[in-house]
């Protein structure tokens, strides 16, 4: 889901919209509520709220796990080993604000990411790259973490996108390309 | 040459998070009726379809706790702007803000003034740009030998570091 906030060229809408439509399996869900209605940018907006177990990123679907494979993981090995030692949910939760004119106003996503980069650094323990001891120390490792996108104008005619001069700027390779080049 | 596979931004968004709204309904979620959020979805796809220009903005909220270090925390920092017009848009990120403004920094060091800006632009469907004058602005060519040689090739004025 991280795509919500950063670039298209890194990451994936299709996959993400694979994702959501993919169903969500049970228990991935935790919690959903209706938010107090709130100002953003001087317009009132209505909000909802999810809570997502991110243990079910082991149950992604196909598509999505080659993405996630491809841009971090090792294809021999499956993604999310350790996510089924976690024996706690690990909760996501997302929240969108909708205004009276049915336009998306805010979307945030927040996690504490502290039991999840503990179970990771256990696999790597496990493959010899870090030592016990290490691992004793980063466990210690407190890692929270939010994005929140608060849409600030819709059809302005004074927006504008200036573009820079040319020779200021490159053009980045195509991914696909480069690890599979014609 | 990049395979842009977002059209726009905000309509790709509204149409993600529309499906999370009918995936709540239908997962059981408290007071929200699928039927309500199935008309709403629809709604809301319809509204998008409308929008020809946006602006947003990022905002982050961060805390790393490691044992022994300096905590790196800050609350809701801005970290970037994104205008959107038709097929063009321009994201940038300023790291640089983000540690300055974390909690027991010491603004003055110079180290932490060293994180560069992102610029990229993204033109259409098909290319994605990266600006290099703010990352020549905090020189990080020690560190990205890579960034250097695209630099020189493209005229960047790396010679000036």
């Amino acid at each position: 889901m991280a795509y919500l906030g950063g670039t298209p060229q890194t990451d994936s809408a299709s996959d993400y919209l694979a994702f959501l439509t993919a169903g969500l399996l049970d228990g991935t869900l935790l919690e959903v509520r209706r938010e107090e209605r709130t100002l953003i940018a001087g317009v009132e907006a209505h909000g909802y709220s999810f809570v997502f177990d991110a243990r079910t990123l082991l149950e992604l679907p196909a598509v999505v796990q080659d993405n996630f494979t491809e841009h971090f993981g090792d294809s021999k090995r499956p993604l999310g080993g350790f996510l089924s030692r976690l024996t706690e949910p690990v909760p996501i939760a997302c929240t969108v604000y909708i205004d009276e004119d049915d336009f998306v106003r805010r979307f945030a996503i927040t996690m504490d990411m502290s039991d999840f980069l503990v179970a990771g650094l256990e696999d790597l323990v496990r493959l010899g790259e870090i030592r016990d001891d290490q691992l004793q120390y980063l466990s210690l490792f407190e890692a929270y973490f939010s994005i929140r996108i608060d849409i600030i104008a819709l059809n302005d005619p004074a927006l504008v996108v200036e573009l820079p001069d040319p020779a200021l700027v490159v053009e980045l390779p195509d991914p696909a390309q480069v690890d599979n080049p014609p | 040459m990049a395979a842009v596979r977002v059209r726009c931004l905000v309509r790709v968004r509204a149409a993600a998070l529309a499906v999370l709204l009918v995936t709540g309904a239908c997962g059981g979620g408290g007071d929200l009726d699928e039927g309500a959020a199935t008309a709403l979805v629809a709604r809301v796809v319809e509204a998008h379809e409308g929008v020809a220009s946006s602006q947003q903005r990022m905002y982050m909220t961060i805390r790393l706790d490691v044992p022994g270090e300096l905590d790196f925390s800050g609350d809701d920092l801005p970290v970037a702007t994104i205008p959107e017009v038709g097929d063009l848009a321009y994201t940038e990120m300023d790291l640089a803000a983000v540690a300055a403004n974390r909690r027991g920094a010491d603004k003055t060091d110079p180290e932490l003034a060293n994180l560069p800006n992102l610029e990229t632009i993204f033109d259409g469907e098909e290319r994605v740009y990266l600006k290099l004058a703010p990352l020549l602005a905090y020189d990080p060519m020690s560190r990205q030998p890579w960034l250097r040689e695209v630099a020189r090739e493209h005229g960047a004025g790396v010679e000036a570091l």
